[in-house]
């Protein structure tokens, strides 16, 4: 047994409609709910994993895509270990939207080094026939961007999905391992993590 | 000024229980009865004289006046008194305290206790007075918790401030019980903050009984248990809770609660696979027709329709219900619009003088307790019902050419809605979102005729209950099926959704156009007049009126007569937030429903409490306005306040007892609409309607002249200022 764990904030950033609650639900309860409702503000789910030994705890936070929310969304990127990039191939715009979410992350997260901060980009409903956007383009976009790792998935078939998440895992840790920065702890404080955020703004 | 009670102090000074049974001979001890008392460190002497006092004067007084009393005043106390069977229930309070707010308070820890434990003959047979003690000691404290002097007055629903809060989390949080609904076991449900309610599914008084598990242990369990998250429900509790099966009907008639839902029956038919709700945000497009009728059926119309069916009975029903001596009804053989509306009013009980000195015919709000009763039944469709005055004007210019239900011809006195609807001659059948419900009678109306063909001898008066029953309780599928549908029945016979019935609008009608197997001559609607009491007492009415279950005044219990249904209420805390939902016995044993209820919930109820959390932290005390007003909801059972709880200035105390006053005098006199009560150095504007109290008070420098009449006296622009004043509150006073 693995005796150190940590938790990991891993938060879900994307235009609205890509299936970012989906691909949550999706790793964490292994269901696929076509019916959700619209995230209003965010929402997060605990998942713990172990990737290439280190047992971790992912907090994945959800958020919501729509404009509307945007000031409620905001305050929660701070303290995120991992920014999964979300667009849905079937639809071009968010895609072309990447850029600025990217933007406002690094913004509101207040990130000191974006250009070490680990990013994994998603691009999710590939169950669907009719694509906007190709794979080829989707790389192309990712390695000008900061050489991000790319996964295409799809939350209603299952696939790719927790090949994703543990990647963002991999990521995290890597930074950590090299910034010699992972804490180990035995118990996990929830309340830590989120705190910092409300002081800001 | 100076006898205003500190907040600190409890209002609560005595409550007991004490079981008259066992006191019968002189040798008895008065302790033996003593079930429970509170303050539980009064020494037991001083117990045994209250008890045996009070106990000696209710019985002293039923003996001479045959009912027993309801209310003792001393010169410092007050005392609510209820009686169940041979038990006693007496809850003492300050003589400050509204004398309804005095009998309210007992009710609800009465229906604390019931809901928790079920019947008390029953409870106190099981289990021991010191294990139910403690429970006791609980709702008492419940009752008391966190509440300031006003909250004492309106003994109000204790909300989350929505000043405060985000609209879009109460819409989450809407969202979130929504979800939940999707599992046809769960009924309905609400979701508490540090024990406020952010938003609630639930009749208040129902809400108002959920007491949050502690915190502590909630936390804990949440965040020690990670890790078991997948094969555990962390941070869930149920437990079993009684409703009367008055308030399961009311449950499921609350309009929150069927709004936006798919009635089991439907979902039976569609096949489980496809429940889900008819308003999510992002489904709209993939709509089922099936399953979408039902949606937008609400209960009321349903009850309505069950109704009809009553009504349309024809003539043997209507003779029936012309000799019943259990309803009042009305006849039509005055001329004058007016006077059926008179008749009316003084037939359903209420005084003549209750009539509001009318204004314009438009704006009245005749009588306020009629529209309680009208956002009642279409709250949440923003229907309009028509209040029996108007369906007496529409029926008696009608009754003479028998016009009445011929279709899109009726004709309708101009202003006849009373909420200032725009007034089209053909508007029973024009409307669509605003239709009346009277409007929705009649197309239901027309519906049944055609689609039931109904024949007198089709439903007999003896059939009806049972045929109501049948159609009601399609929507239930329970074990208790056929309590719910005895109180269905009688509930049904009342009128419609709402909780008392008074009139009997009957509207005879020959209808030429009829089909030959239809043959319904005769159309009774049964409508209803609402006195707009406290719940308890609106129910005694109810009941009087019907003759069923509720006899408490003659110290019968409404317990032992009725059959509570039994039901879980299902608990999940995450930190502070809590998600209760009451929910059927099955669903406990049911793992697939409750993974699905919990999972579909667990993150968003991780993101509200973030929010709420970072929300509620850089809480500001309230600036100081030149204003102090209370909006008490009467429907939502909520109040809105700008007052603070701490530091409260000697104007404040006397808005608090000026607010205490008026809403004596509010529900007193439900026909009194404005007030103004002053003394030396402020006054307190009061405005009530059926929905709603609202109390204003401006804040000013005291005048030094007292006295004199002040040239500059503010007293008179009250209303316009708390107009202005009151609206960035939301309150609009029309």
């Amino acid at each position: 047994m693995a005796t150190k764990s940590s938790l990991l904030k891993v938060i879900l950033l994307g235009d609205g409609g890509v299936g970012k609650s989906s691909l949550m639900n999706r790793y964490v309860t292994n269901k696929f709910d076509t019916h959700l409702f619209h995230t209003i503000g965010v929402e997060f789910l605990n998942k713990e994993l172990e990737v290439d030994g280190h047992i971790v705890t992912m907090q994945i936070w959800d958020t919501a895509g729509q404009e509307r929310f945007r000031s409620l969304r905001t305050p929660f990127y701070r303290g995120s270990d991992c920014c999964l990039l979300t667009f849905s191939v079937d639809d071009n715009q968010s895609f072309q939207n990447l850029n600025n979410w990217k933007k406002e992350f690094i913004y509101y997260a207040d990130v000191k080094e974006p250009e070490n901060f680990p990013f994994v980009v998603l691009g999710n409903k590939v169950d669907v026939a009719e694509r906007q956007v190709s794979k080829e383009e989707a790389q192309a976009w990712c390695k000008e961007n900061g050489n991000h790792p790319y996964f295409e998935t799809s939350a209603k078939d299952a696939i790719n999905v927790a090949v994703a998440f543990e990647e963002a895992v991999r990521r995290v840790l890597a930074t950590e391992d090299r910034t010699d920065h992972l804490i180990p702890t035995d118990t996990v404080n929830l309340h830590k993590k989120p705190k910092p955020s409300s002081s800001c703004c | 000024m100076a006898a205003q009670p500190s907040p600190d102090l409890k209002w609560c000074n005595f409550f007991f229980l004490y079981d008259g049974s066992k006191v019968k001979g002189e040798g008895d001890l008065t302790r033996a009865g003593i079930c429970y008392f509170y303050p539980p460190q009064t020494l037991l002497d001083y117990q045994e004289v209250l008890c045996s006092q009070i106990a000696g004067v209710i019985q002293c007084v039923s003996d001479l006046s045959g009912s027993p009393p309801r209310l003792i005043k001393l010169r410092k106390m007050k005392f609510a008194i209820q009686l169940d069977g041979t038990f006693l229930w007496v809850l003492g309070c300050a003589v400050e305290l509204p004398d309804i707010s005095c009998t309210r308070f007992l009710k609800q820890l009465m229906g604390l206790f019931r809901f928790y434990h079920g019947t008390l003959q029953r409870t106190y047979q099981v289990s021991s007075p010191e294990e139910l003690s403690s429970s006791w000691e609980r709702y008492v404290e419940h009752i008391q918790s966190n509440t300031n002097d006003l909250q004492h007055v309106f003994g109000a629903l204790r909300t989350v401030d929505r000043n405060k809060v985000e609209p879009l989390l109460l819409l989450k949080a809407a969202l979130i019980l929504q979800a939940c609904q999707r599992c046809p076991l769960v009924t309905a449900g609400c979701i508490l903050y540090k024990g406020r309610v952010v938003s609630s599914q639930l009749p208040p008084d129902i809400a108002a009984r959920i007491l949050v598990p502690s915190t502590a242990n909630c936390s804990k369990v949440t965040e020690d248990d990670v890790r078991t998250e997948e094969s555990e429900f962390v941070g869930v509790s149920t437990l079993p809770v009684f409703l009367t099966s008055i308030e399961t009907i009311e449950l499921e008639q609350h309009p929150v609660n069927h709004w936006n839902r798919t009635s089991p029956s439907l979902l039976q038919r569609s096949g489980m696979g496809r429940l889900r709700l008819s308003r999510t945000l992002s489904d709209t497009a993939a709509s089922d027709d099936s399953i979408r009728q039902g949606d937008q059926l609400p209960r009321a119309q349903s009850l309505f329709e069950s109704n009809l069916v009553a009504s349309s009975a024809g003539l043997t029903f209507l003779e029936q219900v012309e000799s019943s001596t259990e309803m009042d009804y009305l006849t039509f053989s005055s001329s004058s619009p007016s006077t059926p509306h008179k008749s009316n009013e003084f037939k359903a009980g209420m005084s003549v003088d209750h009539i509001m000195p009318t204004q314009d015919d438009e704006e009245s709000t005749w009588p306020p307790s009629l529209g309680l009763e009208t956002d009642r039944a279409s709250e949440s469709e923003g229907r309009k019902f028509d209040s029996p005055k108007e369906i007496c004007d529409v029926s008696t210019e009608n009754m003479e050419n028998n016009t009445f239900l011929k279709g899109p011809q009726v004709t309708v006195k101009p202003g006849w809605d009373y909420q200032k609807q725009s007034i089209n001659p053909n508007h029973f059948h024009d409307s669509k979102d605003n239709d009346s419900t009277l409007d929705t009678i009649m197309k239901m109306h027309a519906g049944d005729l055609e689609e039931k063909k109904l024949t007198e001898s089709d439903i007999m008066e003896d059939e009806l209950p049972e045929k109501v029953c049948n159609k009601h309780s399609g929507a239930k599928e329970h074990s208790q099926e056929t309590e719910s549908c005895k109180a269905d029945s009688k509930l049904l016979d009342l009128g419609d959704t709402g909780p008392t019935v008074a009139n009997v609008l009957e509207l005879v009608e020959k209808q030429p156009n009829c089909s030959a197997e239809t043959r319904v001559d005769n159309i009774i609607l049964v409508s209803k007049n609402l006195i707009a009491e406290e719940d308890g007492e609106y129910r005694e009415e109810e009941q009087d009126s019907t003759g069923c279950i509720w006899t408490t005044a003659e110290g019968e219990s409404y317990d032992s007569h009725d059959n509570l249904v039994e039901m879980r209420l299902y608990l999940h805390c995450v930190k502070e937030l809590t998600l209760c939902l009451l929910v059927r016995c099955e669903f406990i044993e049911d793992r697939e429903a409750m993974e699905k209820v919990y999972h579909s919930s667990l993150a968003s109820l991780n993101g509200l409490e973030v929010h709420l959390r970072e929300m509620t932290s850089g809480e500001q005390p309230h600036a100081k306005g030149s204003y102090t007003f209370a909006h008490y909801d009467c429907i939502q059972d909520t109040l809105t306040t700008n007052l603070s709880l701490a530091g409260a200035t000697r104007l404040q105390h006397t808005f608090v007892r000026a607010a205490a006053l008026l809403h004596s005098d509010f529900t007193c006199n439900t026909s009194l609409h404005e007030t103004i009560v002053r003394n030396a150095s402020t006054a307190v504007y009061g405005i009530q309607n059926a929905t709603q109290e609202t109390f204003f008070q401006q804040l000013m420098a005291p005048q030094k002249n007292s006295g004199i009449p002040n040239p500059q006296d503010s007293a008179f622009s009250l209303p316009g200022k708390a107009k202005q004043k009151l609206l960035k509150h939301g309150v609009n006073l029309l």
